[in-house]
């Protein structure tokens, strides 16, 4: 699929799904589709990201994919098989039925060529109660302007593991990213993702990053995801976790900062399909100047699915009369006996909190990034590995306050 | 320490302090009492900075200078502190971290150096001795959860920990058991000294049996309509405020 007919297809998807994105700019933008980052630049990078994360023990692999293929010089994988499927080449005759979902898969198969595949080992000898859990980091590299992964992650019975996944982003300021990331847990296996981001200065006007991520538990599994989410011109991360087996739980977090004219949309789909299964969603944003923000959080729960305990939580604070935090909660029930319940603010710092802490003798300043820091902490409680990222999170709201 | 002169005060537009008088020297407890609705909150809020007290005229002094300019903070540092009659749940913020920075950022104000983790460590156990309430409080976020008793000691601890030249009172007995009344009381009564003042606030006398003032201000309307000392909030125990609020025929 071209870049162009690609541009045309999303613009043109007028579903509820897209209606709170803009894509008048997509439609108008020029992208080459020509490689044009240098890799060597993107590799020093890596380089020093690599270092960093060995110097604080955090990964036990680290698996670099550049423009879909593994790195085997700069990864270090030993708990991780790579294997790679490819994709048939397949036309879809029937263009009048493509919804952006549709083209966003289909591209996505195009664009990438071939699925990646990694199987998460387990030790074979060791127990249940033995196994520690695997800390893998996916650093995801694009050197091209419309890049897609397509990336299968298959963790295996009674595995724990947990999968930081990194994008780097081109230096370029105008790219289209189209990424897939399929995690399947089978049977009572822990599994952890985070989602990060390393934007460059550069990363702004026409960058696209599309992300559809899917999650299958089996029984009695746990899933803990944290979408940790930035600056970029447009982002779009849909999450469809499927509840495929009884007695499991997912647990989903986004924390999001967005100082500039941003648009941020996530798009949460959570299937209860069986019995007993647990999921919740707690997803804050923090929107300065122009950013526009839109949540959408779908829980489905199938006939039969009894049991089924849902909440949903979207605390917003917004600190600018120019952005937008839209939340869109839906809940979609045909079983009884569930309990499912959703919660959305949109407000400012609470200014009697303010007061009480500046009646301490602490600056404004410094209140609201105490207060903000309270906004933030229950996000990352599930997450200790992410106490740089917490960091930095602060960091950056010093900075902008 | 304080001189209220002559303040008229809104807030959202309805004036609550209509010419509102009060002079506290070092070392004084003063307390205020009076009816429901008659200002007393306000006067509280006025001298702490609260942004919603909008000041019509009027000028308040401490230690001879005017802090109407003044930030909730800086008023803080220069010595001020309210305790809250509803202190504020603040989540995600814990407690014990809380009070380091408060007092850290005190000494920086004092130009004196952060204090030693383990230093401060000494000073808050003793002071949750005073304050009878348990270390592991420290861990919690900051009010939440907290019972209506327990918010109310952490506020004297937090009094305690920082040491303000002018304490305010706001209702603090409210919410508070027999035996809290008394420990509270009690942790008052050991920061009293010759260069601290205290401005009580309060609807009971029974709190004034524990922190004895030296003098008593009834308030009415946004003003002090009578002052006197301990024996006149005995005398309100008794017959109530109908008699001050009413014109002597």
């Amino acid at each position: 699929m071209k870049v162009i007919d690609f541009q045309e297809k999303i613009y043109n998807d007028k579903t509820d799904m897209w209606r709170f994105a803009n894509f008048s700019k997509l439609k108008k933008a020029t992208f080459s589709e020509e490689a044009e980052t240098e890799l060597c630049d993107i590799e020093s990078k890596i380089e020093a990201i690599i270092e960093d994360d060995k110097s604080s023990d955090r990964f036990d692999d680290c698996v670099v994919i550049i423009d879909g293929q593994v790195d085997n010089s700069l990864s270090g994988v030993q708990n991780v098989s790579v294997d790679y499927s490819q994709f048939e080449t397949s036309k879809n005759d029937d263009e009048s039925v493509e919804t952006s979902d549709s083209v966003l898969d289909s591209s996505n198969r195009e664009w990438s060529g071939s699925q990646l595949i990694l199987n998460l080992d387990v030790d074979s000898e060791s127990s249940a109660e033995t196994r520690v859990q695997k800390r893998v980091k996916l650093i995801i590299v694009s050197s091209e302007k419309n890049n897609s992964v397509n990336i299968l992650i298959n963790c295996p019975e009674k595995s724990e593991s947990s999968w930081t996944v990194l994008e780097v982003f081109p230096e370029s300021s105008s790219f289209i990213q189209n990424h897939q990331l399929t995690v399947n847990q089978s049977d009572s296996s822990k599994v952890s993702v985070v989602y990060l981001k390393s934007l460059n200065e550069s990363t702004s006007s026409d960058s696209y990053h599309f992300l559809k991520s899917l999650v299958n538990l089996g029984k009695d599994c746990e899933l803990k995801t944290l979408d940790c989410m930035e600056n970029s011109s447009f982002t779009r991360h849909k999450l469809t976790v499927n509840f495929e087996g009884e007695d499991s739980t997912a647990d989903l977090f986004g924390l999001g900062l967005f100082k500039d004219e941003t648009a941020q949309h996530t798009h949460i789909e959570i299937n209860h399909k069986v019995k007993n299964c647990t999921s919740s969603q707690l997803y804050k944003h923090m929107l300065f100047n122009r950013a526009y923000v839109e949540f959408s959080g779908l829980v489905s729960v199938s006939v039969g699915a009894s049991g089924t305990l849902s909440n949903q939580s979207n605390p917003n604070l917004v600190f600018s009369d120019d952005a937008r935090a839209y939340s869109r909660p839906q809940l979609n029930i045909l079983n009884d006996d569930v309990q499912c319940n959703h919660g959305a603010t949109v407000g400012q710092i609470d200014e009697l909190s303010l007061f009480y802490l500046k009646s301490r003798g602490i600056s404004e300043k410094e209140a609201k990034v105490v207060l903000l820091k309270g906004f933030i902490e229950d996000v990352f409680n599930d997450f200790p590995e992410c106490e740089q990222e917490k960091r930095s999170y602060l960091e950056e709201l010093r900075n902008i306050l | 320490m304080l001189e209220i002169k002559n303040v008229f005060a809104s807030i959202n537009g309805v004036q609550i302090l209509k010419g509102t008088n009060l002079t506290i020297k070092p070392g004084e407890v003063h307390a205020v009492m009076g009816p429901n609705g008659s200002g007393k909150s306000t006067l509280s809020k006025l001298v702490s900075g609260h942004p919603d007290v909008e000041i019509e005229s009027g000028d308040i002094l401490l230690n001879g200078e005017s802090i109407l300019d003044d930030d909730p903070d800086i008023r803080a540092l220069k010595g001020v502190f309210m305790a809250f009659q509803y202190p504020v749940e603040v989540p995600g913020v814990q407690n014990g971290s809380f009070l380091r920075m408060a007092y850290n950022a005190k000494r920086k104000f004092q130009g004196l150096d952060e204090v030693d983790p383990m230093d401060f460590e000494e000073l808050i156990q003793e002071k949750l001795k005073w304050v009878g309430m348990n270390e592991k409080f420290l861990d919690r976020p900051l009010n939440q959860g907290f019972s209506g008793g327990e918010k109310k000691r952490n506020e004297i601890l937090q009094l305690a920990v920082l040491e303000p030249t002018l304490s305010i009172l706001d209702e603090t007995d409210s919410g508070l058991d027999i035996d809290a009344l008394r420990t509270v009381s009690e942790a008052v009564n050991k920061m009293i000294n010759k260069d601290r003042s205290f401005l009580v606030i309060t609807h009971y006398q029974r709190l004034l049996n524990h922190i004895v003032p030296d003098v008593v201000h009834i308030f009415s309307e946004g003003q002090i309509i009578k002052t006197g000392d301990k024996s006149l909030a005995l005398e309100v125990e008794e017959k109530g405020y109908d008699w001050l609020l009413q014109p002597v025929s």
